[in-house]
Protein backbone atom coordinates (compact mmCIF):
# COMPACT_ATOMS: atom_id res chain seq x y z
CA UNK A 1 0.00 0.00 0.00
CA UNK A 2 2.77 2.37 0.99
CA UNK A 3 4.63 1.42 -2.16
CA UNK A 4 1.65 2.24 -4.35
CA UNK A 5 1.17 5.50 -2.51
CA UNK A 6 4.82 6.43 -3.00
CA UNK A 7 4.68 5.66 -6.71
CA UNK A 8 1.48 7.65 -7.06
CA UNK A 9 2.89 10.65 -5.22
CA UNK A 10 6.10 10.50 -7.26
CA UNK A 11 4.23 10.46 -10.55
CA UNK A 12 1.97 13.19 -9.31
CA UNK A 13 5.00 15.34 -8.56
CA UNK A 14 6.68 14.43 -11.82
CA UNK A 15 3.73 15.02 -14.12
CA UNK A 16 2.41 17.92 -12.10
CA UNK A 17 5.64 19.80 -12.62
CA UNK A 18 6.17 18.60 -16.14
CA UNK A 19 3.19 20.62 -17.23
CA UNK A 20 4.94 23.66 -15.89
CA UNK A 21 8.01 22.68 -17.88
CA UNK A 22 6.18 22.35 -21.13
CA UNK A 23 4.40 25.61 -20.56
CA UNK A 24 7.75 27.40 -20.78
CA UNK A 25 8.89 28.86 -24.09
CA UNK A 26 12.60 28.88 -24.90
CA UNK A 27 13.99 32.17 -23.67
CA UNK A 28 16.21 34.11 -26.01
CA UNK A 29 19.78 35.08 -25.28
CA UNK A 30 21.94 36.67 -27.92
CA UNK A 31 25.43 38.11 -27.56
CA UNK A 32 27.04 40.29 -30.19
CA UNK A 33 30.68 41.29 -30.14
CA UNK A 34 31.73 44.42 -31.92
CA UNK A 35 34.22 44.02 -33.47
CA UNK A 36 34.35 40.23 -33.61
CA UNK A 37 38.12 40.18 -34.01
CA UNK A 38 40.95 42.12 -32.42
CA UNK A 39 44.62 42.57 -33.22
CA UNK A 40 47.74 43.62 -31.39
CA UNK A 41 50.62 45.26 -33.21
CA UNK A 42 53.87 44.91 -31.29
CA UNK A 43 56.07 47.27 -33.26
CA UNK A 44 58.59 48.28 -30.61
CA UNK A 45 60.56 46.77 -27.76
CA UNK A 46 58.69 44.10 -25.78
CA UNK A 47 56.11 45.39 -23.34
CA UNK A 48 52.36 45.88 -23.29
CA UNK A 49 50.28 46.50 -26.39
CA UNK A 50 46.57 47.29 -26.58
CA UNK A 51 44.04 46.10 -29.12
CA UNK A 52 40.89 47.94 -30.09
CA UNK A 53 38.12 47.76 -27.42
CA UNK A 54 35.28 45.28 -27.83
CA UNK A 55 31.64 46.12 -27.04
CA UNK A 56 29.43 43.31 -25.78
CA UNK A 57 25.77 43.75 -26.69
CA UNK A 58 23.19 41.46 -25.12
CA UNK A 59 19.52 40.76 -25.74
CA UNK A 60 18.03 38.45 -23.15
CA UNK A 61 14.70 37.07 -22.00
CA UNK A 62 16.34 35.51 -18.98
CA UNK A 63 15.73 36.92 -15.57
CA UNK A 64 19.40 36.67 -14.66
CA UNK A 65 22.31 36.15 -16.95
CA UNK A 66 26.06 36.60 -16.96
CA UNK A 67 28.63 36.52 -19.73
CA UNK A 68 32.12 35.16 -19.24
CA UNK A 69 35.11 34.94 -21.50
CA UNK A 70 38.02 32.59 -21.62
CA UNK A 71 40.89 31.99 -24.03
CA UNK A 72 40.39 28.66 -25.73
CA UNK A 73 43.45 28.55 -27.93
CA UNK A 74 46.72 30.27 -27.12
CA UNK A 75 48.21 32.74 -29.53
CA UNK A 76 50.18 30.53 -31.88
CA UNK A 77 52.68 31.53 -34.53
CA UNK A 78 51.49 30.50 -37.97
CA UNK A 79 52.85 27.12 -39.05
CA UNK A 80 55.14 26.94 -36.04
CA UNK A 81 54.99 25.78 -32.46
CA UNK A 82 55.81 29.11 -30.82
CA UNK A 83 53.03 30.23 -28.53
CA UNK A 84 52.19 33.19 -26.33
CA UNK A 85 50.52 31.69 -23.27
CA UNK A 86 47.11 32.75 -21.96
CA UNK A 87 48.80 34.26 -18.92
CA UNK A 88 50.11 37.09 -21.09
CA UNK A 89 46.76 38.02 -22.60
CA UNK A 90 44.94 40.44 -20.31
CA UNK A 91 41.46 41.89 -20.07
CA UNK A 92 40.01 44.94 -18.41
CA UNK A 93 36.34 44.95 -17.43
CA UNK A 94 34.26 46.91 -14.98
CA UNK A 95 34.24 43.83 -12.73
CA UNK A 96 37.99 43.88 -12.15
CA UNK A 97 39.41 45.84 -9.27
CA UNK A 98 41.06 48.85 -10.96
CA UNK A 99 43.76 48.92 -8.29
CA UNK A 100 44.99 45.42 -9.02
CA UNK A 101 48.09 45.16 -11.21
CA UNK A 102 48.95 41.65 -12.40
CA UNK A 103 51.85 42.73 -14.59
CA UNK A 104 50.07 44.51 -17.42
CA UNK A 105 48.90 47.65 -15.67
CA UNK A 106 46.19 48.45 -13.13
CA UNK A 107 42.79 46.92 -13.79
CA UNK A 108 44.01 44.16 -16.11
CA UNK A 109 43.83 40.46 -15.33
CA UNK A 110 45.03 37.59 -17.47
CA UNK A 111 42.45 35.39 -19.16
CA UNK A 112 44.08 32.16 -18.15
CA UNK A 113 40.74 31.47 -16.43
CA UNK A 114 37.14 32.49 -17.18
CA UNK A 115 36.43 36.14 -16.45
CA UNK A 116 33.09 37.77 -15.84
CA UNK A 117 32.54 40.44 -18.49
CA UNK A 118 28.86 41.33 -18.14
CA UNK A 119 25.74 40.50 -16.19
CA UNK A 120 22.16 41.67 -16.08
CA UNK A 121 18.50 40.80 -16.23
CA UNK A 122 15.66 40.95 -18.76
CA UNK A 123 16.56 43.37 -21.51
CA UNK A 124 13.21 43.47 -23.25
CA UNK A 125 13.04 43.42 -27.04
CA UNK A 126 15.98 45.79 -27.44
CA UNK A 127 19.59 44.69 -27.16
CA UNK A 128 21.68 46.64 -24.68
CA UNK A 129 25.39 47.42 -24.53
CA UNK A 130 26.32 45.30 -21.57
CA UNK A 131 30.04 45.91 -21.38
CA UNK A 132 33.07 47.42 -23.06
CA UNK A 133 36.19 45.32 -22.90
CA UNK A 134 39.84 46.26 -23.29
CA UNK A 135 42.48 43.72 -24.14
CA UNK A 136 46.22 43.94 -23.60
CA UNK A 137 49.10 41.70 -24.64
CA UNK A 138 52.39 41.43 -22.80
CA UNK A 139 55.26 40.52 -25.11
CA UNK A 140 58.72 39.32 -24.23
CA UNK A 141 62.07 39.24 -25.97
CA UNK A 142 61.71 35.51 -26.54
CA UNK A 143 58.54 35.96 -28.62
CA UNK A 144 59.63 35.24 -32.15
CA UNK A 145 58.57 37.88 -34.71
CA UNK A 146 55.57 36.91 -36.81
CA UNK A 147 51.79 36.68 -36.79
CA UNK A 148 50.15 34.81 -33.94
CA UNK A 149 46.49 33.79 -33.90
CA UNK A 150 44.21 32.59 -31.12
CA UNK A 151 40.61 32.60 -29.92
CA UNK A 152 38.64 33.82 -26.94
CA UNK A 153 35.31 32.15 -26.31
CA UNK A 154 32.39 33.87 -24.66
CA UNK A 155 29.91 31.79 -22.67
CA UNK A 156 26.81 32.72 -20.76
CA UNK A 157 25.10 31.46 -17.67
CA UNK A 158 21.36 31.89 -17.29
CA UNK A 159 18.61 31.57 -14.76
CA UNK A 160 15.12 31.62 -16.27
CA UNK B 1 8.39 -2.67 9.55
CA UNK B 2 11.26 -3.72 7.29
CA UNK B 3 8.93 -3.66 4.34
CA UNK B 4 7.90 -0.12 5.12
CA UNK B 5 11.53 1.00 5.36
CA UNK B 6 12.22 -0.52 1.96
CA UNK B 7 9.18 1.24 0.51
CA UNK B 8 10.30 4.46 2.09
CA UNK B 9 13.74 4.07 0.55
CA UNK B 10 12.21 3.32 -2.82
CA UNK B 11 10.01 6.37 -2.49
CA UNK B 12 13.01 8.56 -1.61
CA UNK B 13 14.94 7.21 -4.58
CA UNK B 14 12.07 7.82 -6.97
CA UNK B 15 11.49 11.28 -5.56
CA UNK B 16 15.17 12.19 -5.91
CA UNK B 17 15.21 11.01 -9.51
CA UNK B 18 12.07 12.95 -10.30
CA UNK B 19 13.38 16.12 -8.67
CA UNK B 20 16.65 15.77 -10.55
CA UNK B 21 14.84 15.32 -13.87
CA UNK B 22 12.53 18.24 -13.21
CA UNK B 23 15.42 20.45 -12.24
CA UNK B 24 17.29 19.46 -15.37
CA UNK B 25 14.26 20.20 -17.54
CA UNK B 26 13.50 23.54 -15.97
CA UNK B 27 17.02 24.90 -15.73
CA UNK B 28 18.85 22.84 -18.34
CA UNK B 29 22.63 23.23 -18.51
CA UNK B 30 23.14 26.73 -17.30
CA UNK B 31 26.39 27.34 -19.17
CA UNK B 32 26.00 27.95 -22.90
CA UNK B 33 28.64 28.62 -25.54
CA UNK B 34 28.48 32.06 -27.13
CA UNK B 35 30.46 33.89 -29.78
CA UNK B 36 34.18 33.51 -30.35
CA UNK B 37 36.54 36.47 -30.61
CA UNK B 38 39.38 36.01 -33.10
CA UNK B 39 42.69 37.35 -31.80
CA UNK B 40 45.71 38.24 -33.90
CA UNK B 41 49.05 39.50 -32.63
CA UNK B 42 51.67 40.79 -35.01
CA UNK B 43 55.12 40.92 -33.49
CA UNK B 44 57.60 42.89 -35.54
CA UNK B 45 61.33 42.11 -35.54
CA UNK B 46 62.94 44.33 -32.96
CA UNK B 47 66.52 45.16 -32.08
CA UNK B 48 67.48 47.68 -29.49
CA UNK B 49 71.04 49.01 -29.40
CA UNK B 50 72.19 51.29 -26.61
CA UNK B 51 75.61 52.83 -26.11
CA UNK B 52 77.10 53.84 -22.78
CA UNK B 53 78.17 57.15 -24.26
CA UNK B 54 77.40 59.14 -27.37
CA UNK B 55 80.88 60.68 -27.71
CA UNK B 56 84.48 59.64 -27.22
CA UNK B 57 87.51 61.92 -27.31
CA UNK B 58 91.15 61.27 -28.18
CA UNK B 59 93.33 63.79 -26.37
CA UNK B 60 96.47 63.77 -28.50
CA UNK B 61 98.60 66.19 -26.51
CA UNK B 62 102.03 64.72 -27.08
CA UNK B 63 104.13 63.60 -29.97
CA UNK B 64 102.43 61.58 -32.71
CA UNK B 65 101.72 58.00 -31.70
CA UNK B 66 98.94 55.83 -30.32
CA UNK B 67 96.27 57.45 -28.15
CA UNK B 68 93.45 55.76 -26.24
CA UNK B 69 89.92 57.15 -26.26
CA UNK B 70 88.91 58.85 -23.02
CA UNK B 71 86.50 56.01 -22.28
CA UNK B 72 85.43 52.59 -23.45
CA UNK B 73 82.05 52.11 -25.07
CA UNK B 74 79.64 49.53 -23.72
CA UNK B 75 77.26 48.29 -26.42
CA UNK B 76 74.04 46.64 -25.18
CA UNK B 77 71.73 44.82 -27.54
CA UNK B 78 68.25 43.41 -27.00
CA UNK B 79 66.52 41.53 -29.79
CA UNK B 80 63.66 39.14 -30.47
CA UNK B 81 65.24 37.94 -33.70
CA UNK B 82 66.53 34.43 -34.16
CA UNK B 83 69.94 35.64 -35.30
CA UNK B 84 71.32 39.13 -35.25
CA UNK B 85 74.66 40.85 -35.82
CA UNK B 86 75.76 44.35 -34.85
CA UNK B 87 78.53 45.98 -36.84
CA UNK B 88 80.26 49.30 -36.57
CA UNK B 89 82.16 51.47 -39.01
CA UNK B 90 83.96 54.79 -38.73
CA UNK B 91 83.97 57.86 -40.95
CA UNK B 92 87.23 59.76 -41.47
CA UNK B 93 87.98 62.38 -38.83
CA UNK B 94 87.79 65.81 -40.43
CA UNK B 95 89.48 68.97 -39.20
CA UNK B 96 90.28 72.36 -40.70
CA UNK B 97 91.32 71.33 -44.16
CA UNK B 98 92.75 68.03 -42.99
CA UNK B 99 91.52 64.48 -42.58
CA UNK B 100 92.59 61.49 -40.54
CA UNK B 101 91.48 58.36 -42.43
CA UNK B 102 89.38 55.77 -40.66
CA UNK B 103 92.08 53.12 -41.04
CA UNK B 104 94.06 54.99 -38.38
CA UNK B 105 91.26 54.56 -35.89
CA UNK B 106 91.43 51.17 -34.18
CA UNK B 107 88.90 49.06 -32.32
CA UNK B 108 89.24 46.21 -29.89
CA UNK B 109 86.40 43.94 -28.82
CA UNK B 110 86.79 41.08 -26.30
CA UNK B 111 86.78 38.48 -29.06
CA UNK B 112 89.03 40.17 -31.64
CA UNK B 113 92.21 38.24 -32.53
CA UNK B 114 95.15 39.11 -30.32
CA UNK B 115 97.36 40.27 -33.16
CA UNK B 116 99.11 43.62 -33.50
CA UNK B 117 98.06 45.56 -36.59
CA UNK B 118 99.89 48.74 -35.71
CA UNK B 119 98.11 49.95 -32.59
CA UNK B 120 98.74 47.21 -30.06
CA UNK B 121 97.57 43.62 -29.60
CA UNK B 122 93.91 43.01 -30.34
CA UNK B 123 93.31 46.36 -32.01
CA UNK B 124 92.07 46.27 -35.59
CA UNK B 125 91.94 49.20 -38.03
CA UNK B 126 88.45 50.52 -38.77
CA UNK B 127 89.03 50.60 -42.49
CA UNK B 128 85.97 48.40 -42.96
CA UNK B 129 82.86 47.40 -41.02
CA UNK B 130 83.62 45.33 -37.92
CA UNK B 131 81.30 42.84 -36.26
CA UNK B 132 81.13 43.79 -32.60
CA UNK B 133 78.38 41.52 -31.28
CA UNK B 134 76.12 38.74 -32.48
CA UNK B 135 73.51 36.56 -30.84
CA UNK B 136 70.01 35.10 -30.60
CA UNK B 137 66.80 36.33 -28.90
CA UNK B 138 67.79 38.04 -25.70
CA UNK B 139 66.74 40.83 -23.44
CA UNK B 140 70.28 42.12 -23.14
CA UNK B 141 73.70 41.16 -24.35
CA UNK B 142 76.66 43.49 -24.11
CA UNK B 143 80.24 43.99 -25.12
CA UNK B 144 82.94 46.52 -24.27
CA UNK B 145 84.76 48.28 -27.09
CA UNK B 146 88.10 50.05 -26.80
CA UNK B 147 89.22 52.63 -29.35
CA UNK B 148 92.63 53.96 -30.28
CA UNK B 149 93.83 56.60 -32.70
CA UNK B 150 97.18 56.62 -34.42
CA UNK B 151 98.52 60.09 -35.25
CA UNK B 152 101.44 61.06 -37.48
CA UNK B 153 103.56 64.16 -37.95
CA UNK B 154 101.49 64.99 -41.04
CA UNK B 155 98.32 65.50 -39.00
CA UNK B 156 97.77 69.21 -38.73
CA UNK B 157 97.07 70.45 -35.20
CA UNK B 158 93.41 71.09 -34.51
CA UNK B 159 90.13 69.45 -33.65
CA UNK B 160 88.91 66.59 -35.82
CA UNK B 161 85.45 65.11 -35.68
CA UNK B 162 83.85 62.03 -37.17
CA UNK B 163 81.33 59.34 -36.47
CA UNK B 164 81.24 55.70 -35.53
CA UNK B 165 78.07 54.18 -36.92
CA UNK B 166 76.40 51.06 -35.59
CA UNK B 167 74.26 48.93 -37.87
CA UNK B 168 72.55 45.59 -37.44
CA UNK B 169 71.48 42.64 -39.49
CA UNK B 170 68.61 40.52 -38.19
CA UNK B 171 67.06 37.27 -39.28
CA UNK B 172 63.66 36.67 -37.61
Amino acid sequence: MVFLASIFISFLIFFGNSYLVYAETDPLMSIILSPDSISFHADSSPGTFDSQPVDVTVRSDYKDWSVHCEAISPLTLSKEKNKIPFERLFINTSYINPAVDKGAGPGYESIDQPRLVAKGSLTGPMAIKASSLKFRLLTKWEDKPGTYVGQIRFTYLTNP
Amino acid sequence: MKKNIIYLLLFSLTLSTVIFLIHKRVYGDTSHPGPVLQVTAIIEPCINITLSTNAIVFNCKGAPGIYNADQNVVVRVGSNCGNWTVKCSATPLKGDGATIPSERMFIKAPDTPNTDKGAGKGFEPMSAEKVVLKGSPTESKETILEFRLKTTWEDKAGTYTGQINYTYLANP
